[in-house]
Order: structure tokens, then sequence, then C-alpha cells
């Protein structure tokens, strides 16, 4: 219908209206036990299980010297083909190059995208949603 | 209590307690009712009741008589004083009188506690009570003392209490219960059995859905999909998603470039026709190509001589430096265009996502509901009438339309003007700048029809060098490397959008093909554009039908104008003829494997130069000639001496051997 | 129900499941249902010096909710297939809920 094209494609309803969007791109994911996961997003439903292929996890591990007393970071890293991620373990999940205005950044990671609580001001277009509001 | 006390109804069932309650309650009613209403009886303002004789059916003055009691509370009115009639609680004389009226009477039970003890006796002597004692309630006191009658009778009075309680609860839940139902049943029977089957019809339509696959979607299609072999009769429309004409296992590589693959056999093909031909182009190429010695096979020393040129550098090998692609002239436009098409495409990128989202969406609506029209294994099995037929074909266009729609071919967005700046690039781009977006093409392309397909290959022309697959030839032609992620897009574009087109040239008429030629020429920057596999690949199609048509004796008119466009193109691209390799940059000092591998991917560029060389004049061959022959020596070279493994040579030579087999010449021939 | 169908169509096939409790155990997936319990049969642990008291175990039943991660072999996977049940699925819930 001549209404699909004409009514502005600008608004995004829900949170998993967004991951949709996602669906084929390369995305971020932090998960609990400080792990990280990059990959294409293959899928996903509403508990944020997913499927990634092409992965790559980032274990980071801080280590203190029991001698000198210093903090070391470790990170590992692993190469996976196909992942479940199972959707309990996911914090947030970090979405290049959608949400934002601003020309592709070099790094993602400063324009990481909470999904839980976005933060609104760091966006010229606002995310249209939020957990808090039913 | 004291009634129990005379062990009467210590025992007695609950039920029958209740009962006398109620009786004596009733009676009690009875009781009150006498008095007061003889009283008021006796204060009737008779004068008003003009239709007294009608209701009652006698005269008004006897109207007391219908409700004396057997002719006895008309005696008591009497007996009773006036004042104290109303309270019968206060007049205790009257009360002991009472007790003797015959009628089925009981003392009121705010008479005071002296007469309390006739309460039981009445009840003894009332209608109901004497069968409902339980013969035995009388035998105890027989039996036992009076102490332990009354210990005993006291203690089933207590039990008797909380049996009471119990029984009392119990009621209120009964009675609750029977008032639930009661609110319920008052809904009895309001709906005929017709009705409710009625509704239970139009559940069961709303569970068998129209798409069985709606919650097991994934595991139904993979089962069919992935079955062993799909049967001969099975039409191709039964695939349930159109990317499976792309290969089994959702990639995109197996089987994928089947246009490309048919286009580069024709070249092949039409490559073999040039060298069978003894045409007299062998005499003319002797001429032109004299000064560089490539004309006889019989002349190996002028092949020497090649070679020697090539050595006589010493770093025939090393890097070369040529000029980047485009022309300086144009260089910076284009960069400023480059610029500004990546910002604007990043500042829709979201808008793009949700329409291309969108158009998944519709293809996902549009494949439902042509597995429901062709019977895809798993629908329900009866037959479709006539009339849903005709529904699900009228759906079926307006989805379509859609579709269509989605894509914003028609969209009147200008491709960005030669300055670039601030123009967006065309919306169909902007779809496939998104790597679904590509993917989604050919499940799209399958359900436009002739027209849509023209107009759909025409702006993909127009608009060909806003493409991201060709700004990432750009950028490696800036860095000089090109990241996995480009060269999977690159590779997709190949797969997924470069196909349809393909196919759709390979069968147009030369007048068609004449037209999207020139739109590309015109439209954008032809040696840039060339410079990416996808536009030269493109150029390679155009260039080759236009061949083919030749051979199969095209209008006149037409030729002449394809030959037109052809010089026009040859034109645009002279001088940058061996910068169309994208190795061009690369160093032979290094890993010659890898750059071996690197080369062989250039089979494009062979081929491209293999297509344009067929309809070359002479002239024209010996401006290929001049231009890549650094490029051939130095294949050539990297086949015979660069110490490779397995068949990498001779695949190299093969690939050089396409663009010398068009111009009549041999790889041995310059390796002798 | 996606995850479910999908994990249907990998039945048979050798999987390895990492729980949060950083054991991983690769087996064939025998069985998987809607809570994505998952039953494995012929398994053998990783690092199995760390974890002896699983040497003799030759089949399992894990609770969904202590998976952290399931390998998958890629060549079992229908990727644009996937994307498009996610894309179904998504679309549905979307309209049951506003429904």
């Amino acid at each position: 219908m001549a209404d699909t094209v004409t009514a502005p494609i600008t608004s995004v309803e829900e949170p998993l209206d967004l991951v949709r969007l996602c669906l084929d791109e390369h995305i971020y994911v932090k998960l609990r036990g400080d792990r990280e996961v990059r990959g294409r997003l293959h899928a996903f439903d509403q508990h944020l299980n997913l499927v990634l292929g092409d992965v790559e996890e980032t274990i980071t591990t801080v280590e203190l010297d029991p001698e000198t007393k210093e903090e070391s970071v470790h990170t590992t890293n692993r190469k996976m083909d196909m992942l479940f991620v199972r959707g309990d373990g996911v914090i947030l999940g970090l979405i290049p190059s959608i949400l934002y205005t601003a020309p592709l950044p070099k790094k993602l990671d400063n324009h990481a995208i909470n999904l839980f609580r976005p933060p609104r001001e760091r966006y010229e277009t606002p995310i249209l949603f939020d957990l808090s509001k039913d | 209590m004291a009634n129990s006390f005379f062990g009467f109804n210590a025992q007695l069932p609950s039920q029958d307690a209740a009962k006398l309650t109620d009786d004596i309650d009733l009676r009690l009613e009875r009781i009150e009712i006498g008095p007061e209403t003889e009283a008021e009886l006796g204060q009737l303002d008779e004068g008003q009741d003009d239709l007294n004789d009608e209701t009652f059916g006698a005269d008004a003055g006897d109207i007391h008589k219908d409700f004396d009691f057997s002719g006895n509370t008309g005696k008591a009115i009497d007996l009773i004083d006036p004042v104290h009639r109303p309270n019968p609680s206060n007049s205790g004389p009257s009360t002991t009188q009472w007790g003797s009226v015959p009628a089925p009477a009981g003392p009121p039970a705010f008479v005071d506690p002296a007469i309390v003890s006739t309460v039981p006796l009445a009840r003894s002597h009332g209608p109901t009570s004497p069968d409902n004692h339980p013969p035995r309630a009388t035998a105890p006191p027989k039996v036992l003392s009076l102490e332990e009658v009354e210990q005993s009778l006291i203690q089933e009075a207590r039990l008797s209490q909380a049996d009471h309680q119990r029984r009392m609860a119990r009621d209120q839940r009964r009675q609750a219960r029977e008032a639930r139902a009661a609110a319920m049943f008052k809904y009895n029977n309001l709906m005929t059995r017709y009705d409710k089957d009625y509704v239970a019809r139009i559940q069961m339509s709303q569970l068998v859905t129209d798409d069985p696959y709606a919650d097991d979607f994934y595991y139904q299609m993979y089962t069919v999909v992935r079955q062993p072999a799909p049967s001969p009769q099975q039409p191709p429309m039964l695939s349930p998603t159109g990317h499976r004409q792309f290969g089994r296992g959702g990639r995109f590589h197996p089987r994928s470039d089947n246009g490309m693959h048919k286009m580069q056999q024709q070249i092949q093909r039409m490559v073999n026709d040039a060298k069978r031909k003894p045409k007299g182009a062998t005499m003319t190429l002797e001429g032109a190509l004299g000064t560089i010695a490539l004309h006889s096979v019989r002349n190996p020393k002028q092949a020497i001589q090649m070679a020697r040129r090539s050595s006589q550098g010493g770093e025939a090998l090393s890097p070369q430096t040529p000029p980047l692609p485009p022309p300086t002239a144009m260089a910076p436009t284009r960069t400023g265009s480059s610029k500004s098409v990546s910002r604007a495409t990043s500042v829709n990128r979201r808008a793009v996502l949700m329409r291309v989202e969108k158009a998944y969406a519709t293809v996902l609506k549009l494949e439902a509901l042509v597995r429901r029209r062709h019977r895809f294994p798993g629908m329900p099995t009866e037959p479709l009438s006539e009339a849903s037929l005709e529904a699900l074909a009228t759906e079926e266009a307006q989805i379509k339309q859609q579709l269509w729609q989605l894509l914003q071919v028609d969209s009147a967005h200008a491709s960005p003007s030669p300055g670039g700046a601030g123009g967006h690039p065309h919306p169909l781009v902007e779809f496939l700048s998104v790597t679904k977006g590509k993917k989604l093409i050919p499940r799209i392309y399958q359900h436009l029809d002739a027209d849509q397909v023209l107009r759909f290959v025409m702006t993909l022309v127009a608009n060909f060098e806003s493409l991201d697959v060709c700004r990432s030839s750009f950028e490696f032609g800036l860095s000089g490397t090109i990241s996995a992620a480009i060269t999977e897009e690159n590779q997709l574009f190949m797969n997924a959008v470069l196909p349809p087109m393909v196919a759709f040239i390979n069968d147009a008429p030369l007048s068609t093909v004449n037209t999207l030629l020139n739109l590309f020429i015109d439209r954008n920057n032809v040696p840039w554009v060339a410079r990416s596999k996808v536009g030269l690949s493109l150029l390679t199609v155009f260039i080759s039908r236009g061949e083919v048509l030749r051979l199969q004796d095209a209008p006149a008119e037409e030729l002449a104008g394809f030959d037109r466009l052809y010089a026009k193109l040859f034109g645009t691209l002279q001088s940058y003829f061996a910068n169309l390799f994208p190795t061009t940059k690369a160093s032979l000092s290094g890993d010659l494997e890898a750059l071996a591998k690197q080369s062989l991917d250039e089979v494009y560029v062979w081929q491209f130069l293999a297509a344009i060389s067929i309809g070359a004049s002479p002239e024209q061959q010996h401006i290929l000639v001049s231009e890549v022959r650094d490029k051939v020596m130095e294949q050539l070279t990297l086949a015979t001496k660069g110490g490779l493994t397995s068949n990498l040579p001779s695949m190299l030579i093969a690939n050089v051997n396409l663009f010398l087999h068009a111009l009549g010449l041999d790889a041995s021939q310059l390796l002798s | 129900m996606l995850f479910y169908s999908f994990f249907k169509t990998l039945v048979g096939q050798t999987v390895t499941v990492e729980l949060k409790n950083d054991l991983s155990v690769v087996g064939t997936l025998v069985s998987v249902d809607q809570f994505l319990n998952i039953k494995l049969d012929n398994i053998k642990v990783e690092h199995e010096d760390q974890h002896p008291h699983m040497m003799s175990v030759k089949n399992c039943f894990i609770r969904g909710s202590v998976v952290r991660y399931v390998h998958l072999p890629p060549a079992a996977i229908d990727t644009a297939l996937l994307q498009d049940a996610a894309r179904r699925e998504s679309q549905q819930s979307t309209a049951t809920a506003k429904a």
C-alpha cells in the first residue's frame, strides 16, 4: 500500500524491533562474567537468546600480584564459528552504526548503546524505546 | 444452656434444631401480627375503602373477621389493655393467657425468663417437633444418674455448639456457592446450541492458521529444504524462500555465480571463436603490432625481445606506481562525493535498515502466500476454492506492489550531481548498501514483472557509481588493501545482485543494451567504476552481449549505435587499462604464492580485456596491448619463475591467455 | 519457540555445551525441550583432569538455565532461513503484544 512508503520510517517501537534491525549485522554483546562477544547476528528471541556467527569472544580477567599488589588486566580471545548464547547472560547489546547520526566511528566502544538504559542525550536521534515505559 | 438441661434436644440433629428455630420464629411472627393487625384494623378509616368490596368480595365492615384467627384473637382484643397491645413483652398476664390459647402458638422469644421453660414444652407439642426427636434422647435419664446425665449433657451441649458453628460456616459456604451458581445460571440457555457451534467454529478457524509453520518455522522449513533432492516434477516455485536458489546451507557461494559463470563461458566461447577464425585480423594485427613484435608464431626472437625489454628495466616486477585511476581532474570531486555519500549513508543507516526489514517482512508474507497457493508440503490438503484462490491472487498482487514500492526504484531522487556535495544516494542504492539488502534482491527479483525489472536495472545502471561496492574499490586504490568485510560485500553483490542483471541483459535486444550502456557511460565515472570488480563485470556483460548480437545479425542501425558506444567507452578507458588490475600496486618481492593467488582473482579483468579486444579495431588492439603489456609479462614471469606450487602457474597463464587468445595470440609465444 | 525449533534441527549433531560454571561438555544432541533443557549422548568433558568426577558419565541432561553457550556446527545451520525465522518470531510477538 502507498502508506507503507509514505509513512516516515523513523521510529522504533520496541527494543526488540531494534534488535531485529541488527539481524545479519555485526553486533557487540556484553555478557556476565566479564565476557564480551562480537559476531554476526543470526537469531534472537524475547529473552535475548542469540545465535551469532563468526564470533570472537573476549574474556577479561584482573589478576592481583600478591607481592607488588599491582592489578594486571588480561584478556583472552577465542574464535567460534557459530554460537548460541543464552539470554540470561546478556547484559547489553551494542549495535554499531545504527543508532547514531554521526559519521562512523573508528572505535565502536565509544558508541556503545545500553539496551536497557539508553543514554539519550548522547544521540541526536532519540532512541525510541525505554523499558521503564509500558 | 437452659433448654438442653431438660435433655429434650441435646442430641437433636442440627437440621431439626434449625427447623425448630425457624418454626418458633414463624409462630412468633404470627402471634405478633395478630394483635397489631387487630389494633390497626380498629383504627381504619373506613370511608376511604370504596374498592374494598371488589378487593375482598365482602362488606368492608366485616373485614376484621377475615383476619381473625379462629375468632380467638377477636376475644383476646377485649382482654388486652389497648395501651400495651403493641408491646406484648410488657403484658405478663396476657402472655400467660396466650399460653392456653389452643392455636399453634408458642410464647414470644422475648418473654420474661420465668416462662422460658415453656419453649421446649411448646416444641415438644408443636406440629413438627415430636417426630424429630430421636427416641434415645429421652432414654438416658432412666439409666444414668442425674449428675452423669448433666455432665454428658453439658459436654454434648458444648459439642453441639461447636457443631452449630461448623454448620453455620458450612451453610454460609453453601449459600455463597449457590449464589455464585445462581449468578451464572441466570445466563443459562442464553445461547442456543447453534450459537455455541458457531462460536466454536470461529475459535477453531483461528487456531487453524493459514501458515502451519507459525510456531515452528525454522524446523519445518529446514526439514523441507534439506530433503535429499527435490522431485523433478516439483515446480521451482515451491522453493520455500527465494534465496534457496543460491544453494543450500544458506551460503551464497555454491552454485551462486551462475549468471557470472554463464557469462564467463560466453566470453570463452567468443574468444575461442575469435581464435579459430583465421580472420583478416591476423593480417591487420601484424601491421598494428609490428612494433612490439607479437605478430608471429614463428618469431621467438621477438618474444624474447619482449622479455628482454622487461628485464631491461631490471625492476619490471618491482612495484609500479601508475597514477590513480580517476583522472586528476575528476579525483578531488570524486573524493568529495565519496565522503558525502558515506556520511549520508550513515545518517540514514537506521532508516535504510528499517526499510530493508520491512521489505523482508513483506517478502516473508509473500512467500507464505505463495506456499499456500502452491500447496507447499505441510499445508492443509483440501483444495482451495475458486474464490479463495482469487482472493489469494489479489492479496499477492497487493503485497508485490508494496514490495516494489519499498525498493523505491521509481524515486525521483536524482543520482548524485557531478559535484556530489550533499547528494544522497538513490534509495535503491541505499537499499543495496546493507548486507541483507543485497541478499534480499534475488528473492524480490523473482516477484517483479518485466517492466519493473527493466526499471530496476536502469536505475541501478544509472546510479552504479554510488554503490558501496564501487566505493570500496576506490578506498582500495588509496590504501592498497581491501578488508575482509568489503571483499564479502563485493562477493555478495556479485552473487546476489549482479546475476539477475546479467540474466536480463543476456536476454535483451541490442536496442536495450545500447540504452543501458549509454546510461552507464553517461551517468557514471567510468574509469572509476571500472576499477571495481562489479563495475568491470557489468561492462564485460554489456560488451559481450553486444558482440553476441553482432554475430546474430542485429539491425545495422542498432549495431552502428553499439559501435559508437563501444568507441566512447574505449576512449574513456584509454590509458587506464593497466590500472584496472587491483594488484597493480603490489610488489613481486614478497610472498609470491600469495600474490599469485591474489592475481588469480583478477580473472574478471582478463575477461573484460578479452571481451573488449574482440570488437576492437587494430588501433584499439594496439593500444590495449601496449597498455597491459607489462601486466602480461608480470603474470607470465610470476607463473614461470615464481616457484609456485600446484596448478597456480597454469591458472595464471590461462588468465592471461583469455586476453591473448582474443587477439589471436598465445602465452607460449611469449614464453618460449 | 524459535530456539526450540532451531535446536530440534540440530538433533544428532555434535555440539559443545558450555555451562556457566565453565564446564564444557561435548556430545551428540539427543533432544531438547521448550525450556532449552538439553540431553547429550556420548559425552566428553573438556579438561577432563579438572573434572574427574565426570569421567565415567556417558550421557547427561543439562538444565537449560545453566547453559552459557552452545557451540554449533555451522554446516548444519541455514543462516538465511534462521534470520527469516527470527524475523517472523519477532513480528509474531509484536503482533500478540499489541493484540
